[in-house]
């Protein structure tokens, strides 16, 4: 995956003009490939990127007087940039050298997870060893009746509601689905649950009791006596149930070592020397002498 | 950069993506419950995998199946972030570029003419850092700077068009479940004459669809493509398009005349009102409902308008840009041609390029919906999507919500087709409405309503027939995890001696705010900007009620469509100060007012 490579901010200037000018490019005809050393085009393409550039930066459109300035800016740059080139003039930098070790690094960590694929072994040791990101969650089975808080007298109604409900009554026909909410609820995990009633609703049905209406329990609707079927328990699924998701796990924790693994690869195609006198014994010692 | 070598980059990019092998589970036939008083299902109209080239290049790597399991509920990996939303969606539709669909597959399956090419299997079996190196140099790093110009020998031509299309297919098959997930064959259609918007999205019905989609490259004009869409139905296919981004358009796409300068015809409207049912009246670019300029009176017109998509392409605001003015004329062409062409219901999408379908939520917008380009708060805060307009003044997105009988595609398909739908900006509001005659003035239950709304009445999106001044039913309820509701509005447009019209009524509202005149005492309830808590205590949960027009005239065409307000709430941008310590320039919005549209319901007379 070219995920690290798309951290870097560079090459996200470098992908954003792309971008640009793949725009034109498939809109426009084809552009000659002739790109001599000391040849400076400006097409089309070069002069709407240059332009919407300026525009960011200045927030209007710019003036003729203003695309002079602008071409003019650009050739400068373009031409002090190549004779630096030349001079090499890029060569330890440290403003240039940070860059591109940032470029390499992304590079670097890419390759990495793209030459290894996991195991199905290596993927079972990761389930096993990060059972925290594969729980099932708590979950609940509940009837529901909804009473919202600006109808009038809801809360003697409630009551009275409650009082016949578990004396075996059905729900009172003006509460079916009341506000389009469905009264009956499989088992249904605990955060689904905060998402369809409101925060904090799966941590009320906690304390209700198992097999008898009661409440009212507040939501994000109004309030809600509820008939407690089930509560499950947070339960650990079998590998075979789960293999996507561990797979993408494994590819996200993958990426974040990724970078260390290439970093210690690459180093050991260098010798290191620490020569200088103040460097204590013991970060000394993690660079063998050669 | 040219052709050739951007070809080459997606090609050569495209090696890097792993392959995925998922077992393909045939649908399941299990019984799909139906309710004939139909409920509200949640989607995604608009969305991009790393199949839409674009998307690719800005760092989207996800596939139409990854965008799938995200919308089911799962963690993705969206540009170096584990993501999800926080509920799931009904259905999805994802909408990759039709036009970029070239080379790409047959670097990605195994089988596939391509994939044995020296090169791709030579990247796949590097078998050293240095070799993948030099590889990537090669192919990915070297094309990007523009030194080189290898010719993708991969590229199939049409047939790689063809096996990009079968494999979206194929992930959609692979992840419908009647009754509980429903996918929807889709693609975009991309043409942009002079940078201005001419989008539209193309729907399917079925599993029965073409080889190979109609892109822009084939014909730019709406025309050429709604003659390929009756060329499909012709064969039995069934399939519409909704445009998007009107604001966006530079006034071409409620023009006065096609694209190739012939004044609107009736053929021209026919065409047009049988292909396109539906409009997306917001996404990610902005809100095409309304903007304060052309509407002054509409208190509520300021919202999500995008107003720095003018930096960009000439894209100015113009009156003609936006739905609500597209509404009042199409009235007016029905009256000079018999046709309303822009009789369009609403919808709502992301037009996200993250591969991440609804990703909505404004306390939750922490990957941004344009890959690289807008991944982090501190590039959010500081930055302009380029070409497009300022990333502070982009928007999570909007969402559909579909009444259909049962969550499968012939359900969610027919429904919109009927425009029985609504948009939302983002929130699970759900909102109805019917006009007829003979409303009560309150209802028992729910159920009850709804049932004498079909019963007496029309639906959204239906055409009211009844004598005399509609009764407009209508009723919404609130999100659960969103604040109250503050009023429903309905919109009224009309045309009056020649001049399109529109007003705003307030025709509900929680508490006894709503007063003689039809104004309503504002409910002010900010939101503590602290922390970015709305308001619990004020507004109403679920609102109802039967209004009828008082200016009604039988001699006049009208459409009304309901619009419901919900109590304030903090807006992406202060979650993204309060969360990352990050600061937004004074003059972006940290509040708004969150918002559900229902589609029109129309009065056209005999």
């Amino acid at each position: 995956m070219l995920s690290r490579l798309a951290r870097d901010p560079l090459l996200h200037f470098v992908v954003l003009g792309a971008l640009l000018f793949a725009a034109y490019s498939w809109v426009g005809p084809g552009r000659g490939a002739d790109r001599r050393e000391d040849r400076i085009v400006i097409d089309q393409a070069q002069l709407d990127h240059l332009e919407a550039m300026w525009r960011a930066q200045w927030k209007r459109d710019p003036a003729p007087g203003d695309v002079a300035a602008i071409i003019d800016r650009h050739l400068r740059q373009e031409v002090f940039y190549r004779e630096a080139l030349k001079r090499n003039l890029d060569h330890n930098d440290e403003i240039i050298k940070r860059r591109l070790a940032q470029k390499m690094e992304a590079v670097a960590s890419d390759l990495g997870t793209l030459m290894q694929p996991p195991t199905e072994q290596q993927l079972r040791a990761f389930y096993d060893g990060r059972k925290d990101l594969f729980m099932q969650p708590r979950a609940f089975a509940f009837r529901q009746v909804l009473f919202l808080p600006e109808e009038a007298n809801e809360r003697s109604r409630m009551k009275a509601v409650l009082v016949s409900l578990q004396q075996g009554a059905a729900v009172p026909s003006d509460r079916q689905n009341k506000a389009a909410l469905r009264d009956d609820w499989p088992l249904t995990s605990a955060a689904t649950l905060d998402n369809a009633f409101g925060p904090g609703f799966a941590k009320a049905l906690e304390d209700l009791p198992l097999g008898t209406w009661s409440g009212p329990v507040r939501s994000g609707y109004g309030w809600h006596l509820v008939l407690m079927q089930e509560k499950r328990d947070p339960r650990l699924p079998d590998f075979d149930e789960v293999r996507d998701i561990v797979s993408k796990q494994h590819e996200y924790y993958a990426v974040l070592e990724a970078q260390d693994r290439m970093y210690a690869e690459l180093l050991k195609g260098y010798t290191v020397s620490l020569t200088a006198a103040d460097i204590p014994a013991e970060i000394r010692s993690r660079f063998p002498a050669p | 950069m040219t052709k050739e070598q951007l070809s080459a980059l997606l090609c050569a990019a495209l090696l890097l993506v792993p392959l995925s092998s998922g077992a393909q589970t045939p649908a399941t036939k299990a019984p799909v419950r139906e309710n004939p008083l139909k409920e509200a299902y949640f989607g995604e109209e608009h969305l991009h995998t790393g199949v839409s080239m674009d998307a690719f290049i800005a760092g989207n790597r996800l596939t139409p199946d990854d965008a799938y399991r995200f919308a089911k509920g799962e963690e993705i990996m969206v540009n170096g972030s584990l993501h999800k939303i926080k509920r799931p969606l009904d259905f999805v539709a994802v909408t990759d570029h039709s036009e970029f669909m070239g080379e790409a597959y047959s670097l990605m399956n195994k089988g596939a003419p391509g994939y044995d090419d020296p090169v791709a299997v030579s990247f796949r079996t590097a078998p050293d850092l240095k070799t993948a190196l030099e590889l990537y140099n090669k192919y990915v790093l070297a094309p990007l700077a523009g030194g080189g110009s290898p010719h993708p020998d991969f590229f199939q031509g049409s047939q790689a068009i063809k096996s990009t299309w079968r494999k979206n297919f194929e992930a959609a098959e692979k992840h419908y479940k009647p009754g509980v997930f429903t996918t929807i064959h889709a693609y975009e259609w991309t043409s942009a004459p002079g940078g201005a918007n001419q989008h539209r999205n193309v729907f399917f019905r079925d599993a029965n669809v073409p080889d190979m989609p109609f892109s822009s490259n084939e014909g730019a004009d709406p025309e050429e493509l709604w003659a390929w869409m009756q060329k499909q139905r012709d064969e039995g296919k069934k399939v519409f398009a909704i445009p998007h981004n009107s604001n966006e358009s530079k006034g071409l796409l409620f023009a006065e005349s096609s694209l190739t300068g012939k004044p609107i015809d009736k053929k021209y409207a026919d065409t047009r009102a049988s292909m396109e049912p539906l409009i997306e009246i917001m996404q990610v670019k902005g809100n095409s409902e309304v903007v304060p300029n052309f509407w002054p009176n509409d208190e509520f017109a300021d919202f999500e308008n995008a107003i720095s998509i003018q930096r960009f392409n000439g894209r100015t605001l113009l009156k003609e840009n936006f739905v609500r003015y597209g509404l009042g004329r199409g009235l007016k062409y029905k009256a000079d041609l018999g046709t309303n062409p822009f009789k369009y219901g609403f919808v709502g999408g992301t037009d996200n390029h993250n591969g991440t379908p609804s990703n909505v939520e404004e306390d939750n917008y922490k990957v941004g919906s344009h890959g690289l380009a807008d991944r982090t708060a501190k590039v959010r805060s500081t930055s302009v999507l380029e070409g497009e307009m300022l990333i502070s003044d982009a928007n999570p997105g909007a969402l559909t919500g579909v009444w259909a009988v049962s969550n499968t595609r012939e359900a969610i398909w027919d429904a919109m087709l009927a425009k029985e739908t609504f948009a939302t900006s983002g929130p699970r509001m759900k909102v109805r409405a019917f006009a007829g005659q003979g409303f009560a003035a309150r209802y028992g239950s729910y159920e009850a309503l709804v049932k004498d709304g079909y019963a007496k009445g029309v639906p959204m999106g239906g055409n009211y027939k009844g004598k005399g001044a509609p009764q407009i039913l209508v009723w919404a309820v609130k999100d659960p995890i969103g604040p109250n509701l503050d009023r429903i509005q309905i919109v009224k447009g009309w045309v009056e001696q020649g001049e399109i019209r529109d007003t705003v009524y307030n025709v509900v509202a929680s508490g006894n705010r709503l007063k003689k005149d039809g104004s309503v005492e504002p409910i002010d309830a900010p939101i503590d900007m602290k922390t970015g808590q709305f308001n619990t205590k004020k507004g109403a949960a679920e609102l109802m009620g039967v209004w009828t027009d008082p200016q009604f005239d039988p001699k006049q065409q009208a459409y009304y469509y309901v619009r419901v307000l919900q109590l304030p709430t903090a807006r992406w941008t202060l979650y993204d100060e309060l969360r990352e310590g990050v600061t937004y320039p004074a003059d972006v919005k940290r509040q708004i007012v969150e918002r559900a549209w229902g589609s029109p319901i129309w009065v056209e007379g005999s």
